[in-house]
């Protein structure tokens, strides 16, 4: 046989190569590494990203509005803190002479 | 387990069905990928990738051909990408590093011993496989299916999407083009 042929017949009478062992459990756990891959690139993906900062945003813009209209109401006159300064003196008996007596 | 249990299993998600195909097809894969890629590390993957793709895309499986038939589609594409990446690689090796830490050449295809290969023709068949490397990649499917898989020119048809005539005609050039090589290489 000539030297072609001989190369080209080579594979003749060829066994199949068989996985190697315990290829299912190798399978498995790179299945379970590439789910938990996903997650993790799903959080890092730039749309999720700035979904995230546009919700933050929206709470914050939002609470700023809403906190911004109860103000006015809510804030403390110079009258009314020392009224309260006085009730809470009242309520926990903190007045000079108690104090002293 | 018949095909048909075994798609309606896969399609539920069902463990043991997957357990099964898995069973069932991983020596075929591996020994496909093996021929193309020659390296057992990246045969591994790529067989693990097919089994990967098919968990993941069994409901688009439309059994219009065999299940085996559409796993060795899949393993065959996969193998053609891993080649080309690879090649890829090779042509920008002039940029990056060509040799690592220890001198060895990183884009070098190493010889490669198939362990299923009979003793005395190993040699010969280390020199076949390099050649086939040479090969369009049309050629060196449709070799690699037949001498190394064993499949048939009807099985390598509906692989290819082509006709057993056509199959023939592409092995027979691919024939030619290694008797060439051989001919060629240093004496």
């Amino acid at each position: 046989m000539n030297k072609e042929n001989k190369i080209l017949e080579s594979l003749t009478g060829l066994q199949k190569a068989s996985a190697p062992n315990f290829f299912y459990n190798h399978l498995i756990s790179k299945m379970q590494h590439s789910i938990e891959e996903k997650t993790i690139s799903f959080s890092l993906r730039p749309v999720f990203s700035t979904l995230l900062l546009c919700i933050l945003l929206t709470v914050n813009i939002f609470s700023l509005t809403q906190f911004s209209k109860k103000a006015p109401t809510e804030s403390f006159p110079q009258a009314k803190q020392s009224l309260t300064i006085d009730v809470f003196a009242d309520a926990y008996n903190m007045n000079t002479e108690t104090i002293y007596q | 387990m018949t095909d048909q249990e075994l798609i309606f299993g896969l399609q539920n998600k069902e463990e043991i069905a997957f357990r099964e195909l898995v069973a069932k097809f991983q020596d075929n894969i591996f020994n496909t990928a093996l021929g193309f890629l020659q390296n057992d590390a990246d045969a591994e993957d790529i067989t693990q990738e097919v089994f990967i793709q098919v968990y993941n895309s069994i409901t688009n499986f439309r059994q219009q051909s065999l299940l085996s038939t559409w796993l060795y589609k899949i393993t065959v594409t996969k193998c053609l990408e891993h080649l080309r990446k690879q090649k890829r690689k090779k042509r920008f090796g002039f940029i990056t590093s060509l040799f690592d830490k220890n001198n060895n050449a990183l884009h070098e295809p190493q010889d490669f011993n198939h362990p299923g290969v009979l003793l005395d023709k190993k040699e010969d068949a280390k020199t076949l496989f390099k050649l086939l490397n040479e090969l369009p990649e049309s050629q060196r499917t449709v070799f690699v299916l037949n001498k190394v898989e064993g499949l048939n020119y009807q099985e390598i048809a509906q692989i290819q999407n082509t006709t057993e005539s056509a199959v023939d005609s592409l092995l027979q050039r691919a024939k030619q083009n290694l008797r060439k090589k051989i001919n060629n290489l240093p004496q």
